[in-house]
């Protein structure tokens, strides 16, 4: 009977219901909109930067994120590679040598970072590959071949064939210089790629700093998911227990993007609790207005015997309905607002440029949503939270009013 | 024969200062089981203020107030929300329907609140709803009844769970004189039949003429009180 006096009492204010439904379902489309779009423009961001560098885990000397030193490998790489293989969500490990280095051309020279890289790997699972402007990307058998980022190109004065001398210490401290030519330009859109990286084959990599063949500066792992991360990283870690390789998530490897991720999530959060204050005042407005029109009612229902507590939990219960129905309807226009951006993506590119870059990683223009069971849980139960909280006030109001007074009343 | 009500030296203000009003002063009243009680008195007399007290739906300011024994001024709301819903029927003057429930669901909800099985629940309520003649209109809303109409569902209510004591505040005000005859005989009945106590407040003829005992309020005070319907003053 208390379900079926608090739906019946909703839907005798159609009006006021239908509007406050819709507030609800409203807001709750914008906020899982807006959870889903954020989402897509994270996962993209990571999902590139971590492609192009370290791999969402990341195994390295554990000095190494303190020193980046180029003698700070981690050595048995293949054992690390053959453990990585057996832990079900890895669909890529990238090995690299990361150093640094000068390069002199006619044009003259710059200090650069080098990426030792396999080009059969990254092609697979680094976007830098498909990001060649001028020239090819760098294959197997090209053993002083490198490719450049295009503001370095420009600079230096570089075209694919052209040569460049590349000046660095190796592992053991000596001074060495190597002969490369150019195979290709790339344009990554970000200024710390595009006028600081350059590529060489791994072997390359190898030669040049002197390093052994079974060891690397970093293994990364690519994932499925980014879900997968942690149970990942903890496989790993138990795997590698005993070894003397340090076993992170990408949040530690890349900490500027990460902190950025947790700043920006911040005020996504406080701009989500915004919309949902608004939802909440209307929810509160609209109960509160109908217990206090019906006092008449609830007077005789507690006059013929119905307790506190059960008139409390009627006015609950019309909350519940209220939220629960305007949740509902919100996480399916929320969701497919979502899914329809999920697919074709929204251009931004009439707000910022292709060269927009959030802590020196690009953002492409084209955002698209990525719809998620937690962007639903996540905001499907909070708003029902929150309504079930404002509608505390209201029904601890229906059951304070003075009896006589309202049933004398005509 | 027990009280099935007892006052003594009720006092009910309202108001403070110069805004106070003495609905009862110092009233004691005592109402056997099985009585058939009239009230009556001008308006402000305090009729209402009575009822509401014996009701528990009002505490008042000084006195006690027993129903069976038990002083209903210690209990507290949800003590006398069970009171009220196992042994007390109510009749408001203004009906006071539940708007969203059809009159077969307003006369039935005492008896969902007490728990009593649906069949036995529908049994009641469409015997009842047929003897103060809405038969055919159980699934009609408040609103789409007569005042008359309306009263007798609130009176089929009030009855419904047959309480050991009915209050009724002007129950046949807004009732034809053959309507009003055919629930007073109803509630007759289960006086009679079922020992249920009355208490009527009312300026109708009709109902006081039934009365075996009739209380007249004057200013919050009982200016008499004898037994015997009204009309053998």
């Amino acid at each position: 009977m208390i379900v079926r006096l608090a739906w019946r009492s909703l839907w005798r204010y159609r009006r006021r219901t239908s509007i406050t439904v819709s507030a609800i379902a409203v807001g709750t489309a914008l906020a899982v909109f807006f959870v889903t779009m954020a989402d897509g423009m994270y996962k993209k961001l990571i999902d590139e930067a971590v492609r192009m560098g370290a791999g969402y885990v990341t195994v390295e000397h554990p000095d190494y994120s303190r020193d980046l030193s180029i003698g700070l490998v981690v050595t048995g790489i293949s054992s690390v590679i053959d453990e990585a293989r057996r832990i079900p969500g890895v669909t890529g490990i990238k090995v690299l040598i990361q150093g640094q280095a000068v390069i002199s051309t006619a044009g003259g020279s710059a200090g650069v970072g080098i990426f030792g890289i396999d080009p059969e790997t990254e092609r697979t699972v680094s976007p830098l590959a498909d990001r060649i402007v001028d020239g090819r990307y760098l294959e197997g058998a090209d053993e002083r071949g490198v490719i450049v980022g295009a503001s370095l190109a420009e600079r230096l004065k570089l075209r694919p064939g052209k040569k460049l001398v590349l000046t660095t210490n190796d592992a053991n401290g000596e001074l060495v210089n190597e002969m490369l030519r150019v195979t290709g330009i790339f344009r990554m859109g970000m200024e710390e790629a595009d006028g600081f990286l350059v590529q060489v084959p791994l072997d390359t990599a190898r030669r040049i700093f002197g390093i052994g063949p079974d060891a690397a500066t970093r293994v990364g792992l690519v994932l499925a998911s980014p879900r997968d991360q942690s149970r990942v990283l903890e496989d790993l870690r138990r795997r590698l227990a005993g070894t003397e390789a340090a076993v992170l998530p990408w949040q530690a490897v890349m900490p500027d993007l990460a902190g950025f991720m947790a700043v920006d999530k911040g005020f996504n959060y406080v701009f989500q609790m915004i919309i949902m204050v608004i939802i909440g005042f209307t929810i509160l407005n609209t109960i509160l207005m109908s217990v206090l029109e019906r006092t008449r009612e609830f007077a005789t229902l507690m006059a013929i015997g119905t307790s506190p507590l059960r008139l409390r939990l009627q006015v609950a219960v019309e909350s519940l309905f209220l939220g629960a129905t305007g949740t509902v309807l919100g996480l399916l226009l929320g969701g497919a607002l979502s899914w329809y951006f999920q697919v074709h993506g929204i251009d931004f590119s009439g707000i910022y440029s292709d060269d927009t870059t959030i802590v020196g990683y690009a953002i492409d223009p084209l955002i698209k949503n990525h719809v998620t069971a937690g962007a639903f849980l996540l905001v499907g139960a909070f708003v029902l939270a929150l309504t079930l909280v404002i509608g505390l006030y209201p029904s601890w109001r229906a059951a304070r009013i003075s009896l006589p007074d309202v049933l004398r009343s005509r | 024969m027990n009280d099935m009500v007892k006052l003594e030296k009720v006092v009910k203000v309202y108001g403070h200062g110069a805004t106070e009003v003495q609905a009862l002063r110092g009233v004691d009243l005592a109402l056997e089981a099985g009585e058939f009680t009239v009230v009556m008195g001008p308006s402000g007399s305090g009729k209402t203020t009575l009822l509401n007290i014996i009701g528990s739906l009002d505490r008042p300011t000084r006195g006690r107030v027993l129903i069976d024994g038990e002083d209903t001024t210690r209990l507290s709301a949800s003590s006398l929300s069970r009171l009220r819903l196992t042994r007390i029927g109510f009749v408001f003057q203004a009906y006071n329907l539940i708007p969203v429930l059809t009159a077969y669901e307003n006369a039935e909800y005492v008896l969902m609140l007490q728990g009593r099985r649906p069949d036995e629940r529908r049994e009641k309520i469409m015997g009842l709803l047929r003897t103060v003649g809405l038969e055919g209109m159980e699934n009609r809303f408040p609103r789409e009844l007569s005042g008359g109409q309306q009263q007798r569902v609130a009176i089929a209510r009030a009855i419904a769970s047959e309480p050991e004591l009915v209050l009724a505040d002007e129950p046949t005000a807004n009732l034809d004189s053959g309507t009003a005859a055919s629930l007073l005989d109803l509630m007759a009945q289960l006086n009679e039949e079922k020992g249920a106590t009355f208490l009527f407040s009312t300026h109708d003829p009709q109902v006081m003429r039934r009365a075996r005992r009739t209380i007249v309020l004057h200013d919050g005070e009982i200016a008499a009180d004898r037994h015997g319907p009204a009309g053998d003053e």
